[in-house]
Parts: C-alpha cells; sequence; structure tokens
C-alpha cells in the first residue's frame, strides 16, 4: 500500500505523517502546485485524480491511498467572523465534490486588534458554518468535519490575558519541524488525528472508495456530527446569518424576465433555469474580485440550494448579482445598479487567463518542456487555467448578472 | 531536475538556528503557514496596502538586539530594496514597535536568507550595502552567515 501526502505547506504534511498512523507506513510527499494559473510550469504534472480535485481550489493536505485521495485539511488561522468563515470554504468544496472526506480547521476566536478606538477583542466564528458542513455531509454522505484550531479563547475570554496575545490567542506547535500548525497536543487536534486513523483503518481494509461510504456510520463520526450540531445550537447559530443574509429567494419567473432581454427570434433562455420554479440570489455590492466570495457561494448552495450531488441537483437556482439588486414585485422583474462592478471586470479576468494559455500556439512555438501542458489544455481546454474565482463563480453560479450584462447557464 | 530548497525550508532552518543561539522568535511566516504578522506602515490602516510580513523577527534580551528577516527560495531584488527601506526610514518602526511591547529594542538589524547557491551569492554581492545581513541556507540545513554589517550580531556581545 502506498501513500502519497500532497502539501501546500512541508510543515504540515510532516505533522499529520508524525501525529498519525501514517508514520507507520511508506509515505511519499509531494509538493501541490495549485493550479495552472499560478503554476504553468507545474500544474500539468500533477496526476489528474488530483487535478480533479483542485479545480475548485486546493486544500492544504491531500492524502491519497494506492492513487485513490482519502482525506483532506484545510487550516485556517483566520478570525471566522461574517463571510470570513466561509473563505476557505471552497477549497472544502473542492474535496467534497470529489467524494473526498475533508477536514475543516478553524479558530473559536481570534484576537484582534482594531486601531480604531484602540480595542482588542476576540472575534468570534460565524457558528453557520456547523450547519454549511452538517448539510455537506446530508447530500455526499462522507465526512466533512469540523475542529477548533487550537486557541487561549475558551481559558481565557478576557483577550488580554491571553499567553498568546501575540500570535493572537492561537496555540501553535512548539516543535519548530511543524512550524506553522496547531498545537499537536491539544485535544482537538487529537480527536483530529483519531478520525484520520479511522478512516486509514476503514479504507485499509475496504478500499478507499467503499471504505468512505462506511465513514459516517462509524461512532468517532457520528460523535462528531453531534459536537458540531452542538456548537451550532449554542453559538446561536441560525439561517439569518452571513452570508445567508445576503441571499434572496424570488419567482424564477422574474430572473427570466430580467434575462428575456438576451432572448431572440432565434434564441430562447433554455431548461435549466425554467427547471426550478424559485431562485436564489447571492447579492455582492462590492466590486468584481474574489474572496471571499467564491467560499461564500459555495456554502449559499450546500445551505439553500443542493439536494444531490451535482449543480444539477438544485432545488433552487443558484444566481449571483453584481450591485445594488431591487426586486419589483409589481412588474415581476429585477433592477439591478452598480458603479463598483460591470460585466467587462469578469470578461477580462478570463481573458487575462486566457492569455496565458497554449492552445493558439504552432507545434514549432511550443518548447519541449511546454507540450505536456499544451497536451494538458487540449484535453481540458482552459479548466484549470483561469483563476480561481471564475472557476468556482462559473462552478456554482446558475447565472451571474451585472449591470450590464449576464451570462447563465441553458442546460 | 535539481531539487531546489523552499522558502519554508529557509525560514525553518534560520529558526532553529536563532533559537539555538539564544534568540527569541517574535514572529514568523512563510507561504501558506498562516502565521504571518502584518505591519503597517505609519499612519495607514489598510488591511492590504503596503503592509510588510516579516518572515522572521527575532530578539537578544541578553543584548537588548532585534534582527528582521526576509527570506526567499531564490535571490530577489525587491526584497534588497523593501530591507533597505526598513533600515533608512522611520515609515514601520511604529508597527515594528508593536512586536516589542512598545519598545524597540536598543538596536535593529534588517536583512535576507537564501539558500546557499553561488548564483545567488553572486547576484547578491552587487546589494550588499542595502542590508545588514545575509544568511544563507545549505540543502542539508546548515546555516551560515555569509555577509554581515557587524560581527557581533549573531557572535555574542554587540
Amino acid at each position: 500500500m502506498k501513500y502519497r501526502i500532497w502539501y501546500s505547506t512541508e510543515s504540515l504534511a510532516d505533522y499529520v505523517i508524525y501525529h498519525t498512523n501514517l508514520r507507520n507506513s511508506t509515505v511519499i510527499k509531494k509538493k501541490m502546485f495549485e493550479s495552472d494559473a499560478n503554476n504553468a510550469t507545474q500544474f500539468h504534472t500533477m496526476p489528474d485524480h488530483i487535478k480533479q480535485i483542485l479545480y475548485l481550489d486546493a486544500p492544504d493536505i491531500i492524502v491519497e491511498l494506492d492513487s485513490e485521495p482519502i482525506f483532506s485539511i484545510e487550516v485556517s488561522t483566520e478570525a471566522g467572523t461574517g463571510h470570513n468563515v466561509f473563505q476557505r470554504f471552497g477549497r472544502l468544496a473542492a474535496s467534497v465534490e470529489n467524494n473526498v472526506p475533508a477536514f475543516y480547521v478553524y479558530p473559536e476566536a481570534v484576537i484582534i486588534n482594531r486601531a480604531k478606538g484602540s480595542t482588542t477583542k476576540w472575534d468570534s466564528i460565524n457558528p453557520l458554518v456547523f450547519k454549511a458542513l452538517d448539510d455537506v455531509m446530508s447530500i455526499y454522505q462522507i465526512p466533512a468535519l469540523f475542529y477548533y484550531f487550537p486557541s487561549d479563547y475558551r481559558a481565557n475570554q478576557n483577550p488580554i490575558n491571553s499567553p498568546n496575545i501575540r500570535k493572537k490567542g492561537l496555540k501553535f506547535d512548539r516543535n519548530r519541524n511543524f512550524a506553522g500548525c496547531p498545537d499537536g497536543s491539544d485535544n482537538e487536534m487529537r480527536l483530529m488525528f483519531k478520525a484520520i486513523n479511522e478512516i486509514i483503518s476503514v479504507v485499509k481494509i475496504s478500499g478507499a472508495i467503499k471504505g468512505r461510504e462506511k465513514l459516517l456510520g462509524k461512532r468517532l463520526f457520528i460523535d462528531r456530527k453531534t459536537f458540531m450540531q452542538g456548537e451550532y445550537a449554542s453559538k446561536g447559530g441560525n439561517i439569518n446569518m452571513s452570508p445567508l443574509t445576503a441571499t434572496i429567494k424570488i419567482p424564477t419567473d422574474y430572473l427570466l424576465r430580467h434575462l428575456s432581454q438576451y432572448e431572440s427570434a432565434k434564441y430562447k433562455i433554455g431548461e435549466l433555469l425554467r427547471s426550478r420554479k424559485e431562485t436564489i440570489i447571492y447579492k455582492v455590492d462590492a466590486g468584481f474580485r474574489g474572496d471571499p466570495y467564491p467560499g461564500a457561494i459555495a456554502a449559499i448552495d450546500y445551505l439553500l440550494c443542493r439536494e444531490g450531488k451535482t449543480f444539477e441537483e438544485r432545488e433552487y437556482n443558484l444566481v449571483m448579482a453584481w450591485g445594488n439588486l431591487t426586486v419589483d414585485d409589481n412588474k415581476k422583474n429585477l433592477e439591478l445598479t452598480s458603479k463598483k462592478s460591470t460585466i467587462t471586470d469578469f470578461i477580462d479576468d478570463v481573458k487575462a487567463s486566457e492569455n496565458k494559455n497554449l492552445l493558439k500556439k504552432t507545434y514549432n512555438q511550443i518548447a519541449n518542456n511546454e507540450i505536456s501542458r499544451y497536451y494538458m489544455q487540449v484535453r481540458y481546454g482552459s479548466m484549470f487555467s483561469k483563476v480561481k474565482h471564475i472557476r468556482v463563480f462559473s462552478y456554482f453560479a446558475d447565472a451571474i448578472l451585472f449591470p450590464d450584462g449576464a451570462l447563465w447557464r441553458d442546460a | 531536475m535539481e531539487r531546489r530548497i523552499t522558502e519554508e525550508q529557509v525560514t525553518k532552518a534560520i529558526l532553529n538556528w536563532l533559537e539555538a543561539s539564544g534568540w527569541e522568535i517574535v514572529c514568523f511566516d512563510f507561504p501558506q503557514s498562516g502565521t504571518g504578522t502584518s505591519l503597517h506602515p505609519k499612519g495607514e490602516n489598510s488591511k492590504t496596502k503596503n503592509i510588510i510580513i516579516p518572515d522572521i523577527v527575532a530578539y537578544k534580551a541578553s543584548e537588548d538586539i532585534g534582527v528582521f528577516f526576509e527570506n526567499k527560495n531564490r535571490f530577489y531584488y525587491n526584497d534588497f530594496l523593501k530591507i533597505e527601506k526598513l533600515r533608512k526610514t522611520t515609515d514601520y518602526k511604529e508597527a515594528l514597535s508593536k512586536l516589542f511591547d512598545e519598545k524597540l529594542p536598543r538596536q535593529m538589524y534588517y536583512g535576507i536568507g537564501l539558500p546557499d547557491q553561488k548564483l545567488f551569492w553572486e547576484k547578491a554581492k552587487q546589494s550588499l550595502s542595502r542590508i545588514d545581513f545575509l544568511i544563507t541556507v545549505a540543502d542539508s540545513g546548515f546555516v551560515k552567515v555569509s555577509y554581515t554589517v557587524n560581527p557581533k550580531i549573531f557572535n555574542g556581545k554587540n
């Protein structure tokens, strides 16, 4: 049996190997190159099954057994207020969309110093993340488990008393070989290592594909789900929290009426949008950009729209609207205005990615070290070479609206 | 293809070396580590504009001196310019002092960490006047002081 661990930071790979039963096995460590957009010289060398995970976003760690991914880990040290806790959610989505169990490590709270008012306080996590993960598990029937990044939060409610105030109240591992990793002696991390060991044990016996399906029936995973549900309740979690506060549900007729401006005698909007009576619109009145919106739209999909493993299996259409959206119930239509975003922003980002592609070159123009990348692009086009937010938005959103243009799926 | 030592490995090797020599690590960062501490220039509060995230800041209490590192896995001229700016201006002094409980050490030194490769050294030699020290890390993890304005920084009494 051959394990490979794909990593963004080698410290985290070493940390996971050291603290789990992987240390008793032969494990090959490999640097992960996240996309063709930001690692044009290396990404094409990644195995195809890893590329498929990386299509949406790159988790910090992917572990595979005999070329079958068995789990991924995403670790964040950021304050998880509002939208921010979902900023890395695309990385988790990348994993679960490929039926790979995922671990999400995030601080319960982080100490923030605000120059304005000279305040020092704990910024605590938006508990909606627990429901989003629970919904992911219901949809995919594989673990998507949350563990707290160790911190002084529970022991020192007053941040000034935190022994790790210089490190935002977070407890990092003291072993320099694991620099930047969560304190491995913390109970939350020990529970995560046990869960990883359980996955290793189950896939060893049942194989990666059948093993993954059995995991949620294991006591350890049931208990963690219960813990997460408890955290959601005890922290006052409800569906009127960010990013859901930025969504609105409308009759799909309103959307179709808005899009009818693009119809003609020769073209009608296709069947996909029409197949769902209602539509969820994610309103983003900001300049067009990436983080935190790619992760947020993934979370909105799992929280409100999805009822199956693919985007075709949705109760509601999922639409992103860039600008100030007004719903006119009398005219049964939408009005979108913005001084911050335009369809040109989207198109320019696509064009910028496309400029890096090789497909317009003649054979003589392609250097030998580019041939394999060229061949990948022949097969996949620019699938992996667009920037992350364009990949994620176009994967999750059935339509994207701007004041001066729109994009949508017909089927 | 030759496997080049990464920025993460450079930083970790220097962290170990500093700690073994009695330095206290104030903060550190390497790509994807999530451990970085942002320094804002005086009078600016933007989340991202003009911020500097030091790769290592360390303190030696016995001599009340501090060191500031920018590390890379290759020669990178802009880092030399960044270090020069830190040495010659006071733009980041206020932010830096917060790392030391509002009181900067008696003396701060600013420098670069790089892999120990001849090519990088040849390029770095042209820009040594911009920095206080150059620390290099061999593939084996061995750390060497390749250049310093003051040999006593890393060798005891100042």
